[in-house]
């Protein structure tokens, strides 16, 4: 089982690292988040007011003191809206590494319908390997795929300037923000591909794609606190597992430590890519390769 | 010894399409098998049961005695498959693809590697073996695919059409491997074809089937046989004077008046021309036009399904077939 999984997931890393093409092109958008949307919609510049006129019967304490609260207004938000963060970008780089990943996942099926259209499924099926192989290498190497994308935009968003600065950086840090990467994207791509699994059309998976992207992205806390949410946003943020992979991240980013928080959000997540492995490999068997 | 053997096999698609009904046929071990139909037979969904991609809805099916039912993972690991369509990973390249294969079949990479080499030259695919599949062409890829289902030395190899859609060329050098697979590693085969000159080349015993029954199995000469032998059609300016010549003859077994024309039954078609031909030439009667002709599959196919496999429409339902071929993806 792991020895032809592992045959078949090197099998599609070998003809995905063969066009560099598809690994920058899936790049562009996690970049694009973080230094355009990052930067002209950050939240900090936006009550950074910096000519204002006053009447001038205001008394000049009344005016230093509003210039200076206007002046200090950004470190004033971040402190109380974005967890202390030392800039927006920080703040939302958790968040883009976490879309990164439901993007790559969403049209991680898309390899199963390929090979079932140029009858390369057709030989897996007939050779001697446990139908879950075939299931689990589509899977890790969605898997794969998403994290080395993420290590790139981590690179990137370190290197922007204004961009992602690191309270602590140690091995424990990373090794726990990738491990937690590692479960978001198992899950997702366990969903994903189980659902690719029986589609006969590339369309299909596009259509779903596009339909559950954007929704599940922004009623998430990727791009902002869920506090600015009304209720019932809320609501469906709190059972999206972007939002707890989103915090785990930037947590760890900004302050370094692991918190309770940091072990819930994990936990969480455990539960999430554990139970749709679980779902994953029954559809897997009992459903997805059937005639 | 038996190495595939069917009884009463039955497939059914959505409880009311009948693609496969009720056969049974046995193929013994070193021998070539063809199961010769028309589109939309039903032999693509045969060898698909036969081969555990699809199971069956009735009867028995052995595969070098595992049943493919119970034990579909013995079966995979004893049979070779060419599919009708192209399987290839067109991203990788030619030898990637083969060895992909080789280790989803645990073959060690020693042994894989030796035979892959050895196979690429058998079918003259060495120097492109690093190029990738994409670059193929038809004929390359067909022979790729041929050698990828004998990469882990299977007892069985099944194809599926293995020549459809190439030129004659190709075509011959792959009955040339074939045949030399048979002989020398004494490696059964069952082949499925509508070529019939395909079936009388290399089949040692051929099952015609047609709208999913099995209509006869026999070696092609034993079926040439039932036919009775050459027919020698000629048209001469007398019609009735030759006619009762050449009824004198020993050989003559038959003797009609088609249209303008004599068609004449014989056995010895060889020997009986040159006679008619002085006869005809003693007695003053003109000869126009002479032919003979020896009976071939395509007769014996006309004669068993009412109909020539080269005719487009097969009389079954073109719907029915496309469902099936739909549901056979």
């Amino acid at each position: 089982m792991i020895i032809e999984t592992w045959v078949l997931v090197k099998r599609e890393l070998e003809k995905w690292y063969k066009v560099p093409a598809l690994i920058f092109s899936a790049l562009i958008q996690p970049v694009v988040w973080i230094a355009l949307f990052g930067n002209s919609f950050n939240p900090t510049k936006i009550i950074s007011f910096e000519n204002l006129t006053f009447s001038e019967n205001m008394p000049p304490e009344v005016v230093m003191g509003i210039k200076e609260f206007f002046a200090n207004s950004s470190n004033l938000i971040l402190e109380q809206t974005f967890q202390g963060a030392p800039n927006y970008l920080t703040y939302l780089t958790g968040g883009v590494l976490s879309t990164l990943i439901l993007f790559s996942s969403a049209f991680s099926g898309s390899s199963v319908i390929w090979d079932r259209r140029f009858g390369f499924l057709d030989k897996l099926l007939v050779a001697p390997i446990p139908r879950s192989s075939i299931y689990y290498a589509k899977v890790f190497s969605t898997v794969i795929k998403a994290l080395i994308q993420c290590s790139l935009v981590f690179i990137i968003a370190s290197l922007i300037p204004g961009g992602l600065v690191l309270a602590k950086l140690n091995i424990t840090i990373i090794v726990v923000v990738f491990v937690s990467l590692f479960m978001l994207a198992t899950g997702f791509a366990c969903l994903f591909t189980a659902m690719a699994l029986r589609m006969r059309k590339w369309e299909t998976l596009i259509a779903v794609a596009n339909l559950v992207n954007l929704p599940l992205l922004f009623a998430s806390g990727a791009l902002f606190p869920i506090s600015f949410m009304p209720d019932w946003l809320q609501t469906i943020a709190r059972v999206n597992p972007i939002t707890y992979s989103a915090d785990l991240t930037r947590t760890l980013f900004i302050t370094g430590e692991i918190t309770s928080n940091v072990i819930f959000d994990f936990q969480v997540l455990a539960g999430f890519s554990i139970s749709l492995m679980i779902l994953g490999s029954f559809v897997a068997r009992y459903y997805g390769f059937k005639e | 010894m038996e190495i595939v053997q069917v009884e009463n096999l039955s497939k059914v698609f959505d409880k009311e399409i009948v693609a496969v009904d009720n056969i049974s046929f046995h193929v013994k071990e070193g021998e070539i098998f063809g199961f010769l139909g028309p589109n939309g037979a039903g032999k693509t969904t045969t060898i698909k049961v036969l081969t555990t991609l699809l199971q069956p809805t009735n009867g028995q099916v052995n595969i070098a005695t595992f049943d493919v039912r119970k034990k579909p993972d013995s079966v995979r690991r004893s049979i070779g498959i060419v599919p009708q369509a192209l399987t290839l990973d067109d991203d990788l390249k030619g030898m990637t693809n083969l060895l992909l294969s080789a280790k989803l079949y645990r073959v060690p990479d020693k042994i894989a590697k030796e035979r892959a080499d050895e196979l690429l030259k058998l079918v003259g695919l060495k120097d492109a073996a690093e190029r990738d599949v994409s670059t193929y062409s038809g004929g390359m890829r067909k022979r790729l695919e041929l050698i990828i289902g004998l990469i882990h030395n299977p007892k069985v190899l099944f194809l599926d059409e293995p020549t459809l859609g190439l030129d004659i060329q190709t075509r011959s050098v792959i009955w040339d491997y074939l045949k030399k697979l048979n002989k020398e590693n004494g490696l059964t085969i069952f082949i499925t074809t509508h070529y019939l000159e395909e079936a009388d080349l290399l089949c040692d015993r051929i099952a015609i089937i047609d709208q999913g029954k099995i209509l006869v199995e026999d070696t092609p000469s034993n079926l040439k046989q039932k036919l009775g032998g050459d027919m020698i059609e000629i048209s001469v300016d007398d019609n009735v004077k030759a006619k009762e010549l050449i009824s004198e003859l020993n050989s003559v077994e038959k003797i009609d008046t088609v249209g303008q024309k004599l068609r004449i039954k014989t056995n010895k078609g060889d020997e009986v021309l040159p006679l008619i031909l002085e006869i005809c030439k003693a007695n003053k009667i003109n000869v126009k036009t002479v032919a003979l002709s020896k009976p071939s599959l395509d007769e014996v196919f006309l004669e068993y399904t009412g109909r020539s496999l080269r005719d487009t429409g097969t009389g079954f339902s073109d719907k029915a077939a496309m469902q099936r071929l739909w549901k056979a993806r």
